[in-house]
């Protein structure tokens, strides 16, 4: 404890002076130089949409090695001594821009960057900035780019951001056509997705065979799995940051796509032009369509279905305040005949506020609400049964961005999230003689302090150090138990409404250095300590709408990570070919599995389900991809190992977590063949889960049960398939366009086992016999895509 | 989860996308045999235990008896039995019955090893009625099995239906506790077959209702789940046998009732 609490100090002290020094250095420097210093500062924009710009980098020809990139809103700010200086912008895809500027005061400069159409001039424009991933201080971070998707061939026509993440080295998929994903050794709940900075609880439609994103309403997305940022925590594992699109302000759009099982339309414009604007989009699949056309009232009387539904409008109050108002709303309905209906889905809604306090200081403020229920209702003959479980968070968040010089930038700010979980609230008709089992709702808070400073020492060094203060507590009311050694409840402790049960506190050190090696090299090392409070209980292999989610309480303590990971970034021929390898160790604690034979669904006191211990993570990423050109892609590959160590389960020793996987290959080819026609592809490889398999059989009650030795002993198949895409451009023009794209999702019809079952032979009784059920076996897809 | 099931025949109908079945032929471990031991205590029958062992996956279902076992069954009012073995593994108490409320306790010795196990016969309940009921589904009628009975007020109870059709055992485990239903009538339906060889005109259904105690319940009720592997994990059902053996010592109140589908 001691120890622990003495290495707490010490990064505290890290911190301190760290800040303190940059600040002097700031200041240093100004002496050298001059006395006065100017701020100059604004937004960077699409000039034909009018969206703000994520990440474009700002320099400065007279101060080379100098540079700032904008934040998330567009915004940046350089304070710089007074002189006459050109400044320069660049972004991926865009034409630069050369600003001169007469800095003898504080100035505003407002940027509106132009599409580079030519592909020649996009290249050269664009291939000093692309050298991204070896001048970014951070590592494990991948930002997701959009125009990939759209040529990555998808399952059943449907682009999906997911998906395509699931490509990436170091991300897996958690089962065939699942949108669920595994990172870094983490399970699908240790990660954070975040849309317009609310939490997706769920993130899958249909079982997980489509995301709930629709790649048409997303301007960004960021995955990090290696430094995490300290403006980011609650989940272990990773962070996926979505933003929507803010809607173009200039002019009218309308784009859509119709596929094999869903159309999506999405409809963008001013509200007042260069002021405000809108966006909705929106998502319907049309299965339940087919069910209509069938003349078997037993069949046409069925529902399945999924919509989503995405809405912003934004607003430029004024040069200094700017105001957003986002929405999702999406939901699973499935339905038989008048018997029974399901629904499952996600609500979140967020009102942001960014407000320029002065030219250096940046301020964002947030109120987030996020909602994901899931609803049974049944009614056979009169008795109604309805069973809702629902998980509902309030949010309010507040962050500081400040530039006090190009050396220096400083995040800090506040989250505090008020949690309710309804784990299954049952509710039956009069006619019903059932007394509903009581699984009572559970409240917490959740606050977090952070500060980071982005720190750029010298012109090889640049380090993002910064701690998060977390404290998560848990309220009343409802009953608390107390176990003994065999998980037997012994005494139970009734909490009034809003009294404290328990609060856990937790400090997160984050860092993360980077050292240019060369012009087109560099090192990098991070270390990042993240909590997660929120856990997810699964009673099966996949994604499902069930799946129970369990605040901490006083018997499951917060799930505690700690990463430290090496790179090395590497970029050839004018940053034509990229290569990056990264090695990472993660040791976590307060990790859950369940007993043997755990109820986890109706068991209201669910601790005594579960069992605690320790995990383990390690493994090696690489990753060699061509950026540009006619033909452009990547090879990764992944080499890891994710254990447990449980009290309880075999035998408490090590022993592989579910999501195991050893090898992981992943190879992504697009090439453009001429005008029209262009072709992709993707190969991937893995090891099998790991998973319980038997190891003998008997007889019980005149049937064969099977005996099990130990969990996750065996190992499901290697998993490989093809896909492949060809997009056929219909009409390229400025007013309209449109394409078609075919897809084959598993090309060679490998048949991948979706679950190894066990029986007694059917041909053969005196038998037992293994078999596999493989859900996909070769599925194309057509879906034709529009933009006017 | 049979929304699931049901989901996923749907997408699968009607994106005529066909997911496929094949015998598949995995490693697996071996593993040295495991005694599996099954006892029941009733008040309409003498004491009887079964002992066999596990085998290999890849080995034949053909689970041979153990008979040089020493089995004794005590109770809580000092009597006590040897029981004899019969073959296959059999072991047979002589004529005394069991009696609701005593507790018994198992003994199996096997060459060095001792395994025991204790389990206490509940009161019985009274099984009021056995009746059919016609449920449709998709258009089509299946013929479905209701066990009605009585739930005492004020005490757990926990309840077990064999069911037999024309003489032969149904492989469905049937277990309930009265946890949602404390007090009340509880009709407890009894699912046998599909559409296609469901109950028709003519059979003759038995049905056996066990009160059993709580511990019995929970083997039956984690048995379920290892025989269905519905579990991320499966596991082995939760034994009350001590000792490493597999199974489990019942002792239950037992009540028939009978009739034909008409």
């Amino acid at each position: 404890m001691l120890k622990r609490i003495l290495l707490v100090l010490n990064v505290i002290c890290i911190l301190d002076t760290a800040i303190l020094s940059s600040f002097a250095m700031g200041q240093a420097a100004t002496q050298e130089r001059s006395d006065i210093r100017h701020t100059i500062s604004g937004v960077v924009k699409d000039g034909n949409t009018g969206e703000t710009l994520i990440g474009v980098n700002v320099r400065i020809l007279e101060l080379p090695g100098m540079g700032v990139a904008t934040n998330t809103y567009g915004f940046y700010s350089i304070t710089i001594p007074a002189g006459d200086y050109t400044l320069l912008f660049s972004h991926i895809g865009f034409r630069q821009q050369n600003q001169t500027v007469m800095l003898d005061e504080d100035r505003r400069l407002d940027i509106e960057l132009q599409v580079g159409d030519l592909e020649m001039e996009e290249v050269t424009i664009s291939a000093r900035v692309q050298d991204e991933n070896v001048s970014s201080s951070l590592s494990g971070v991948n930002r997701i780019n959009m125009s990939e998707i759209n040529k990555i061939p998808v399952f059943m026509g449907e682009r999906d951001i997911l998906k395509s993440i699931q490509l990436v080295p170091g991300v897996q998929a958690a089962g065939e056509g699942e949108s669920g994903f595994f990172v870094r050794g983490g399970t699908v709940d240790q990660n954070l997705i975040l849309l317009d900075g609310a939490p997706v609880y769920n993130a899958s439609h249909l079982l997980g065979f489509f995301s709930t994103f629709n790649s048409d309403a997303i301007k960004d997305a960021t995955l990090y799995k290696g430094s995490i940022p300290s403006e980011f925590g609650g989940r272990v594992a990773s962070v996926l940051d979505i933003q929507m699109n803010e809607g173009n302000n200039q002019n009218y759009h309308t784009s859509g796509g119709i596929g094999l099982i869903a159309t999506n339309l999405n409809v963008e414009g001013p509200i007042q032009r260069g002021k405000s604007s809108f966006l909705v989009s929106g998502r319907r699949t049309y299965a339940d369509a087919f069910l209509k056309l069938s003349g078997d009232e037993d069949i046409s009387d069925n529902t399945l279905y999924f919509y989503d539904l995405n809405v912003k409008a934004n607003f430029v109050v004024s040069d200094n305040n700017r105001v957003y108002v986002s929405g999702y709303f999406g939901r699973d309905k499935l339905g038989f005949q008048d018997i029974i209906g399901i629904d499952w889905g996600n609500k979140t809604a967020t009102l942001r506020w960014n407000h320029f306090v002065n030219n250096r200081l940046f301020s964002n403020t947030s109120l987030i609400f996020s909602d994901y229920s899931f609803n049974i209702d049944s009614n056979f003959d009169g008795d109604e049964i309805n069973i809702l479980s629902r998980i509902r968070d309030w949010n309010i968040k507040q962050e500081f961005e400040y530039f006090p010089n190009p050396e220096n930038t400083i995040k800090f700010g506040f989250n505090t999230i008020y949690h309710s979980v309804t784990p299954g609230e049952i509710t039956v008709s009069e006619s019903f003689d059932f007394i509903p089992p009581l699984l009572q709702d559970r409240y917490s808070w959740e606050n977090a302090l952070y500060v980071s400073n982005k720190w750029n020492a010298g012109q090889r060094l640049d380090v993002i150090y910064g701690a998060r203060l977390t404290s998560f507590s848990i309220l009343g009311q409802g009953d608390f138990y107390t176990l003994n050694e065999q998980n037997e409840v012994t005494a139970i402790t009734n909490y009034r409404p809003r009294e404290f049960v328990e609060t856990y506190f937790n400090i997160e050190p984050r860092l993360s250095a980077a050292y240019r090696l060369s012009g087109t090299s560099s090192a990098k090392a991070s270390y990042a300590r993240t909590t997660q409070n929120m856990h997810m209980l699964s009673s099966s292999t996949t994604t499902n709408p069930t799946d129970r989610w369990v605040p901490s309480s006083n018997i499951i303590q917060p799930q505690i990570a700690d990463q430290l990971s090496l790179g090395y970034f590497r970029n050839f021929s004018d940053n034509l070919y990229e290569f990056s390898t990264e090695i990472y160790y993660k040791s976590l604690q307060n990790q859950i599995d369940y007993k043997d034979g755990a109820d986890i669904t109706n068991s209201d006191r669910i601790e005594t389900e579960l069992l605690f211990g320790k995990g383990r993570a390690y493994g090696i990423e690489l990753l060699f991809k061509k950026t540009s050109g006619r033909f452009n892609g990547w090879i990764g590959y992944t080499l890891a190992k994710t254990e447990k160590l449980i009290d309880g389960i075999n035998n408490s020793s090590w022993y592989p977590a579910r999501q195991d996987r050893t090898h992981d290959i992943t190879l992504v080819g697009m090439y453009d063949l001429n005008d029209r026609w262009s072709l992709s592809g993707a190969w991937l490889y893995n090891t099998g889960n790991a998973v319980t398999f038997p190891s003998g059989k008997y007889m019980v009650d005149d049937q064969i049960a099977f005996y099990y030795t130990e969990r996750n002993g065996y190992r499901m198949p290697d998993y490989h398939r093809l896909d492949i895409g060809v997009t056929r451009t219909l009409r390229k023009r400025e007013r309209f366009s449109s394409e078609l794209s075919f897809s084959i999702y598993n090309a060679y019809g490998r048949e991948n086992p979706y679950v190894i079952n066990f029986r007694e032979s059917e041909a053969n009784p005196d038998v037992t016999e293994a078999y596999q059920i493989a859900l996909f076996k070769l599925v194309p897809a057509i879906s034709y895509n529009f933009k006017f | 989860m049979s929304y699931k099931v049901y989901l996923l025949f749907v997408i699968m109908t009607v994106l005529s996308m066909a997911s496929c079945e094949k015998i598949v032929n995995i490693d697996l471990n071996s593993s040295s045999p495991k005694y599996v031991i099954e006892g029941s205590v009733t008040n309409t029958s003498s004491h009887q235990i079964k002992i066999t062992q596990s085998k290999n996956f890849d080995e034949e279902n053909e689970f041979e008896g153990v008979d040089h076992a020493e089995v004794i069954i005590s109770d809580d009012e000092d009597n006590s039995e040897i029981l004899m073995p019969v073959g296959s593994g059999m072991y047979q108490g002589d004529d005394d019955y069991g009696r609701p409320g005593r507790t018994y306790t198992l003994t199996v010795n096997i060459n060095e090893e001792t395994f025991t196990s204790s389990s206490r016969m509940p009161e019985p309940v009274n099984f009021d009625s056995l009746y059919t009921e016609d449920v449709t589904f998709f258009g089509e009628t299946l013929k479905l099995i209701n066990a009605l009975y009585s739930d005492p007020k004020g005490i757990e109870n926990y309840y077990r239906h064999v069911l037999y059709v024309n003489g032969e055992k149904s492989n469905s485990i049937f277990v309930s506790s009265d946890a949602f239903f404390e007090g009340k009538d509880m009709e407890r339906p009894l699912p046998y077959g599909d559409f296609e060889d469901g109950l028709v005109e003519g059979d003759q259904v038995l049905v056996e209702m066990q009160s059993i105690d709580k511990q019995v319940y929970e083997y039956f009720a984690t048995l379920i789940k290892t025989i269905n592997r519905s579990e991320a994990s499966p596991a082995n059902p939760a034994s009350n046998i001590n000792g490493g053996a597999l199974g489990y010592f019942s002792a239950h109140t037992v009540q028939v009732k009978e009739l034909v589908i008409e």
